[in-house]
């Protein structure tokens, strides 16, 4: 079985989206949120949130470009 | 019609199981704050929807396929069942807390939390607060939102998520109808590609692009200042436009600019009809352009919380400008929208419920427009707006036009012949009429049973339209002390057919009546 095998991975897989980025962002967004509410508010998990809006964003935007 | 009874009995024992696994999904979070006395509660209440749905699904297992007439009548059933079999995590935990059977350690409350809590063992305040969930209205029976257990918060704020993303899945995929806005988007010529060619990979598209943006929300709430555990709830309830909060006074008990500001895009997100931020992901920002919902909607946002900050404002409600800005702006998106989040209040400012008449008929209008079709929220919908304005003029255009001429109605990129816009413009002034005579019932229904002089007329409307735009804002009406009996059972009404567009709820009705020889 290969990782993309996986049944989270696939089930993410087949939801719909196509766009890899966007299925990294729906896997690592609960482990975002874990990491927030393990780490409380620190610069780290503030650079976390951060990023993870910013790819969304960047990745929107290179859709559009 | 016994085939229609077996198709709609086994498509709703579906929708219980699922709502019987979300409950014991729903178990982890008690299992995470300690609250192991509320489990037993958690495990009956998610099992009896489960046990009834899978035993419908299988006594009806070979039922036809649905079709037009069941869907309607599936939605409003389904959207009732849930609303019932949804009310039991209230009134199980708030009986446990009251008498703490078997000694399971609930806890010992005191003074408002244990008023607060007490409230859910009232069955129908149960079923309000639940229908008020699952409807993405809002308005609550709970006096102290934070006096509540985390289950039960979290139950709030569950139920108005999968609300949501169930209105969604109903108006683009299940029910979309002429003049719905749904096919609207599903036959544009102008558009290049559906969502997707099946309802199930709609469906799969649609969960996917909630789930993103529930993350963001969560993530953007959370470096605005809220703490986690309420960016979570509000992230989630905010995007569902649905509005229960985990505090006492909605988003007014943070009093933070910069939270009210980064509530404004999340409630934005969930007005805007969600093919079009398929769209948007997707690179194809033309066809979002292009789009009228969209067009309208920031629009009707800007010129509206204009109007609202300048009534404030210039009657004196707020001193500043930059009060009148953040206070106007928010409440107008937030009613619009149908969120019904809350920062006007007496607690950190002017609630609501004092502001100008103006005011709080600007805010009502926003109520009843609503945002865009094929999204969370409620009200008449930008599509009928637009579809009545645009037939109306070009009724009134085609006097001067020859006999012969062959004219076409545009509506949002798409040519409609005759028949087309005949039908599409009956079928929204047929909606936008059934809406104002249930607001007229409604307020009707208000006035006889409230106490004479206690509200003003336009506090009344502003409450009805609340609770049937499913928006949640409240005049302060209501409440478990504040509204009679009669009030919430006309309220429950008017949440249930807010959400469904009235017309399953009437044909559901007209098929019981017919069934029991009342019609």
């Amino acid at each position: 079985m290969t990782p993309t095998e996986w049944p989270l991975l696939s089930a993410v897989r087949n939801a719909g989206t196509d766009d890899p980025v966007f299925q990294a962002l729906l896997l690592a967004g609960p482990v975002v949120i874990v990491l927030i509410v393990l780490l409380g508010r620190s610069p780290i998990s503030t650079v976390l949130a951060g990023g993870y809006l910013a790819v969304l964003v960047a990745n929107t935007i290179r859709n559009v470009l | 019609m016994r085939g229609a009874t077996a198709t709609i009995s086994r498509d709703v024992g579906r929708i219980l199981e699922a709502l019987g696994g979300v409950v014991l999904a729903s178990i982890l979070v008690t299992l995470v704050w300690g609250e192991f006395y509320a489990i037993p509660a958690m495990v009956v209440a998610g099992g009896l929807p489960l046990a009834t749905g899978a035993a419908l699904r299988r006594r009806f297992g070979d039922a036809d396929p649905p079709g037009k007439l069941h869907g309607m009548m599936v939605a409003a059933m389904g959207w009732l069942a849930v609303a019932v079999f949804g009310s039991l995590p209230f009134i199980l935990i708030a009986w446990t807390i009251a008498i703490d059977p078997a000694g399971l350690g609930a806890p010992d409350l005191t003074g408002r939390a244990a008023s607060t809590v007490a409230a859910f063992q009232n069955p129908l305040n149960a079923l309000f607060e639940s229908m008020s969930g699952f409807t993405g209205t809002g308005l609550t029976m709970t006096d102290n939102e934070a006096a509540l257990p985390r289950t039960l918060q979290w139950w709030r704020t569950i139920i108005e998520w999968v609300g949501g993303v169930g209105v969604i899945v109903l108006t683009t995929a299940i029910l979309a109808r002429p003049g719905s806005g749904s096919l609207t988007l599903y036959e544009s010529e102008a558009r290049s590609e559906k969502i997707h060619p099946s309802i199930v990979s709609t469906v799969r598209t649609i969960w996917w692009i909630f789930i993103l943006f529930t993350f963001a929300s969560i993530l953007v709430l959370w470096l605005a200042g809220m703490p986690i555990w309420g960016a979570i709830n509000h992230a989630m309830t905010g995007l569902a436009t649905g509005g229960f909060s985990i505090t006492d006074n909605s988003i007014a008990t943070y009093d933070s600019a910069l939270i009210d500001f980064a509530l404004i895009p999340v409630m934005t997100l969930g007005s805007i009809a969600f093919p079009i931020h398929y769209l948007m992901l997707s690179g194809d920002l033309e066809n979002v352009y292009t789009d009228l919902q969209t067009r309208w909607l920031f629009g009707f946002f800007g010129l509206g919380s204009v109007l609202l900050t300048a009534i404030v404002y210039v009657r004196g409600t707020y001193d500043s400008l930059f009060a009148a800005v953040r206070y106007g702006l928010f409440q107008f998106v937030s009613a619009m929208s149908c969120t019904g989040f809350q920062t006007a209040v007496s607690a950190t400012n002017v609630a609501l419920g004092r502001w100008p008449m103006g005011a709080q008929l600007t805010v009502a209008f926003g109520m009843v427009l609503g945002g865009a079709a094929g999204s969370t929220a409620g009200g008449i919908k930008l599509i009928r707006l637009a579809t009545l304005l645009k037939g109306i003029r070009f009724r009134i255009v085609d006097v001067f036009y020859p006999e012969t001429a062959v004219r076409r109605l545009r509506i949002n990129n798409r040519r409609l012949t005759e028949t087309e816009a005949s039908q599409e413009f009956t079928e929204a002034a047929i909606i936008a009429l059934l809406w104002l005579l249930f607001l007229i019932a409604g307020v009707a229904g208000l006035l006889a049973v409230l106490p004479a002089g206690a509200y003003t007329l336009e506090n009344i409307i502003f409450e009805v339209a609340s609770a049937q735009g499913n928006v949640g804002l409240s005049a302060g009406i209501t409440g478990p002390e504040s509204l009679p009996t009669l009030g919430k059972v006309l309220f429950l009404f008017n949440m249930w057919i807010g959400r469904l567009e009235i017309i399953p709820v009437l044909v559901l009705l007209r098929v019981g009546f017919k069934r029991g020889g009342l019609y």
